[in-house]
């Protein structure tokens, strides 16, 4: 090799040198800028996407894993087998995040229709119409949408009272599980198609909802 | 020379080895800009299951039309994919704490059951583009 061919080579190396610093640098100063995220999942085929504001969604991984992102509030998305969680995870420098998502988190779809009331038949035994069944989830769902369904003890249904010949209205009452939680639940409707909801935890009798009167049964001046 | 420069592409090796192993252990995710919305709903039409985890992207997977109400706490939005012969589907959003959350789709078509809970003017428009069905 004469001296030219070796100056050759020696510029080829310190080239390819200052180009692997150069990313060693890059390195450096990406992970400067982002924080780490962990994510702790219940299940191994949860898939995880991120979307921050005003930027395009990103696949960040499956199941538990750690990522790095740069700060700023990202909407996580978590779903697996039509189940899906949703969380708004803000990341800050110097603060690692760790994001816990569990069972009891994951909703199926955000539908009234799909609130599946169990022993529903004794609320339809009792009066209630079909359509104001249907009404009934869509208050359930306006209370809170990651309700999956109430299960009804059907010991605890009971009449409220109805005089025809007054402006009383229907009223049920009962308990119910409403995703593992006890919830006393108030039914009260003017008419054949709308409901008036009203839930409450039994534990401490505080109201925690009332969907209000129907505006259509309000009363008003002829 | 050749052995000066051997040593500095060595060091240079094994910093970068060294900075590999303690920075680069975990994936760094820099999400690209994108206007308003577009990545909410990109994470509504990914693809789950298996080893088949897709998220589409905007416009080189589908173009989106965003139409906001209720003083920029609704919107819904028309995707149209492009591929052809795939119809154009609909998503609902509501601005939570400051966040746009899904409420309704992806979807060719809503139950009205489904939309009774949604803003009147927000109603009235999916009714409007003929969106809706009686159950």
């Amino acid at each position: 090799m004469n001296s030219s061919q070796k100056r050759l080579v020696f510029i080829l190396m310190v080239f390819a040198s200052l180009l692997l610093a150069a990313y060693s640098v890059s390195i450096i100063l990406a992970y400067g800028k982002t924080e780490k995220v962990t994510l702790n999942s219940f299940s191994d085929s949860l898939v995880v996407t991120a979307s921050g504001k005003n930027m395009h969604a990103e696949y960040l991984g499956t199941g538990s894993f750690s990522v790095r992102l740069q700060p700023g509030e990202y909407q996580f998305v978590a779903g697996a087998d039509g189940n899906r969680y949703e969380k708004v995870v803000v990341v800050k420098k110097r603060k690692p995040v760790i994001v816990s998502i569990t069972k009891s988190m994951l909703k199926v779809v955000t539908s009234p229709s799909a609130i599946k009331i169990t022993d529903s038949e004794r609320l339809i035994s009792m009066g209630m119409t079909e359509t104001q069944l249907s009404d009934l989830r869509r208050k359930i769902f306006t209370y809170d949408r990651s309700i999956k369904g109430i299960d009804i003890d059907v010991t605890t249904v009971k009449y409220g009272y109805r005089n025809r010949n007054s402006s009383d209205p229907f009223a049920i009452s009962f308990q119910a599980k409403t995703d593992e939680k006890n919830r006393s639940y108030t039914v009260v409707w003017y008419d054949l198609k709308t409901v008036q909801v009203k839930i409450a935890d039994p534990k401490t009798n505080t109201q925690l909802y009332d969907s209000g009167i129907p505006v259509s049964t309000l009363p008003h001046d002829d | 020379m050749i052995k000066f420069g051997s040593i500095v592409l060595g060091v240079s090796l094994l910093g970068l080895v060294i900075v590999k192993g303690i920075f680069g252990q975990t994936p760094i995710i820099t999400p690209s800009p994108a206007p308003q919305l577009v990545g909410q709903v990109e994470q509504e039409l990914v693809t789950y299951g298996g080893d088949s985890i897709y998220v589409p992207q905007e416009p080189s997977d589908y173009i989106s039309k965003v139409t906001f109400f209720d003083n920029q706490h609704w919107a819904i939005v028309k995707v149209t994919s492009n591929k052809p012969l795939v119809q154009s589907g609909w998503l609902v959003f509501e601005k939570k704490n400051d966040v746009f959350q899904s409420v309704l789709g992806p979807g060719t078509s809503f139950s009205q059951d489904d939309t009774l809970v949604l803003p009147v003017e927000v109603n009235a428009a999916l009714t409007e583009l003929g969106v809706l069905y009686n159950e």
